[in-house]
């Protein structure tokens, strides 16, 4: 299983929140991947698997249209900082559909795609824990496989 | 001949008072529906039991329709203390129906529902809410299966899988002949009675197959524990459980006050109930305070319910102390809309708790105050049953009520009230000689001698002090005493 006790950290409004370890672990996952001189193209399909594993986490509980809602609603709250976001804001619509996230994160330099997808999922887990508490989410998102289902790196190889 | 009989399990729902009302927990893999118009705590109900029922080897799986979304759900019920998120994805299981129920063919609602079944073999199983079945029942065009079937198949399907199912709904409605009512073991009804401004909630067990269900309605209250129900206090028999404690106590218990005791025959006989009437400031609560006094000396436990107007008003130094070394337990009298059944529940439950031999309710005026609109015209009866209930813990019961003096009319007790205690100890205001002075008499020990005097008191800084008769005096209970013989100061020698 991902989740350690999460290492507290201050938020900017003074309130106290936890950095998930998922999203710590997802970052490490694709800075290792691009490590491996992977490029954009493959790193979006790694963070495209990661959120076709949380979509199935949490799907059977809230439905795949409640993942979409939070996914756009994470979006949008990303937008500010990373602008490339607002297509995939745009596109996102039918649920468990991730095909434009992933048209996103692939025009990007693998680094700058890192860097964007690490601050959507930590927006989305931050909604997720705002509305159910850190000790629900840590639970719902404790399911999602520590290798991603279907690794990019499959998809690359049938290319 | 029972061999060979099926045995029904109860399951202990973890709903405090529930398990009574069923008569005993709920029947194990009956088929059943908690039904009650929003916001009556349906949603909560089932949670509480799901939280303490469900185990890792047979989980709960709580199905979710259309309705109240799946992350409010979550986000709200999580506030009750009996939310243990530990137990989400290990012993409880949410699932989301609604993409499933969308196309309106209840035979995909069904095959979801029985495939999750048959992959985590739970316990116990919940479809929340059910209104929406029949609302997607009653607008699919493409329905292969027909609301009647569908609760005939998941009825069938839960009870080979030895599910115990419950259907939450709302807006049932008690004469619509509903096929779900049929197939039904239990029915679970949650009302919400409005009376004026107050609301009271209700529980019906409107059917439950195979049990002894307590009839009637039941108030409960919602907190962040969760729902408590409160259950008829127990009637006509004791509970033994308490009967070591207070054979402890001797058979007559001082009030704390000598020369009363010597008025009730020496002192009020363990396990009575005495009433003490009296006007507004004529000593009662100190009474009732010496009375938990002496048993705190005694090494005697109590409880006390006191309905004051101001919550933190001073008990005295004494009680303070006992309540603060938890030899008094306080019963919390500033909800609103109580019932009478609830406070016996809660007066019981601190009863058998601290073992506790004196009890007393202070007073029946602000109790009665505290009720509920919708109680207070049952008041009495309520009292009757509360009196009775008491009686069977062993403890003795001092309760107090505002009488207010009528010169005209001569009234040992409000409400009717004379008959239900044991004893009874009136106090008045009389004029003498142009001061109040107070008076108390023992009206009525039950089975017992008990003196007849009607005795003058002060209150000091010790407490009560009983002084002399008025012998010389008549007219007493009409509250302006004349003189028969030779003129004494009441107040300053013996008059007997």
């Amino acid at each position: 299983m991902l989740f350690l006790p999460f290492p507290e950290q201050k938020h900017k409004a003074n309130q106290t929140v936890v950095m998930p370890n998922y999203v710590q672990h997802a970052r490490s996952s694709l800075t290792q991947l691009a490590a491996t001189g992977a490029d954009a193209r493959r790193i979006a399909d790694r963070a495209v698997s990661m959120w076709s594993d949380v979509d199935a986490a949490l799907s059977p509980i809230i439905g795949h249209r409640g993942v979409t809602a939070l996914l756009r609603r994470s979006l949008l709250l990303t937008v500010p900082t990373h602008t490339a976001l607002l297509t995939a804001h745009a596109d996102v619509d039918a649920p468990s559909d991730f095909g434009a996230l992933r048209a996103t994160l692939e025009r990007q330099s693998s680094e700058t795609a890192i860097a964007t997808n690490d601050a959507l999922l930590q927006k989305f887990v931050d909604l997720l824990t705002n509305l159910i508490g850190e000790s629900l989410t840590e639970r719902l998102l404790r399911s999602v496989p520590d290798t991603p289902s279907s690794d990019g790196a499959v998809q690359e190889t049938s290319s | 001949m029972t061999i060979g009989k099926a045995l029904i399990n109860r399951l202990h729902t973890g709903v405090p008072g529930l398990d009574e009302i069923l008569g005993g927990g709920l029947p194990e893999y009956s088929f059943n529906i908690i039904a009650g118009s929003p916001g009556s705590g349906k949603t909560t109900l089932a949670h509480q039991m799901m939280f303490a029922m469900a185990t890792a080897q047979r989980p709960a799986l709580y199905f979710t329709v259309l309705g109240e979304p799946p992350l409010k759900m979550l986000r709200y019920q999580q506030q009750f203390d009996f939310f243990d998120s530990k137990q989400v994805n290990r012993s409880v299981h949410f699932f989301n129906l609604s993409e499933d129920i969308a196309s309106g063919d209840l035979g995909q609602v069904l095959r979801r529902i029985s495939s999750e079944v048959e992959t985590y073999a739970p316990s116990l199983v919940f479809i929340d809410s059910f209104r929406s079945v029949v609302l997607a029942e009653q607008s699919g065009k493409n329905s292969f299966l027909g609301l009647q079937q569908f609760i005939q198949q998941l009825g069938t399907l839960m009870t080979s899988w030895q599910a115990t199912t419950f259907l939450i709904g709302e807006y049932f409605a008690e004469n619509d002949p509903n096929p779900v009512f049929t197939v039904a073991d239990g029915m679970i009804w949650l009302r919400q009675s409005v009376h004026r401004n107050s609301v009271v909630r209700k529980m019906e067990i409107a059917k439950m197959r195979g049990a002894a269900t307590l009839a009637g309605l039941h108030t409960f209250r919602i907190t962040p524990g969760g729902i408590h129900v409160f259950a008829p206090p127990p009637l006509g028999v004791n509970s033994g459980a308490d009967s070591d404690p207070a054979s402890l106590v001797p058979t007559r218990l001082s009030l704390g006050v000598p020369e009363l005791d010597e008025m009730l025959g020496g002192g009020l006989p363990r396990g009575y109930s005495l009433l003490v009437a009296g006007p507004s400031g004529s000593g009662k609560s100190i009474l009732a305070g010496a009375f938990l006094q002496d048993g705190g000396r005694r090494g005697e436990t109590g409880v006390i319910a006191a309905f004051e107007q101001r919550p933190n008003k001073s008990r005295g130094h004494a009680i303070t102390e006992l309540i603060d070394s938890g030899r008094v337990g306080v019963i919390d009298t500033r909800a609103l809309n109580v019932s009478v059944d609830e406070i016996t529940a809660l007066l019981i439950a601190e009863i058998h708790r601290l073992k506790a031999s004196r009890v007393v309710i202070d007073s029946l005026s602000g109790f009665e105050l505290a009720l509920a609109p919708t109680f207070r015209d049952d008041f009495r009866e309520s009292l009757a049953r509360m009196i009775s209930a008491l009686a069977t813990t062993g403890a003795t019961v001092l309760m107090t009520s505002e009488l207010e003096d009528r010169y005209d009319d001569l009234r040992f007790s409000p409400y009717g009230t004379a008959f239900l205690t044991d004893s009874i100890i009136v106090q008045r205001y009389i004029e003498v000689e142009s001061q109040l002075k107070r008076v108390m008499a023992v009206v009525k020990v039950r089975a017992s001698n008990h003196s007849n005097d009607l005795r003058l008191f002060d209150i000091d800084n010790d407490g009560i002090k009983i002084r002399q008769k008025l012998v010389s005096y008549e007219g007493l209970l009409g509250g302006r005493p004349t003189r028969r013989g030779r003129v004494r100061d009441p107040g300053s020698a013996d008059d007997d």
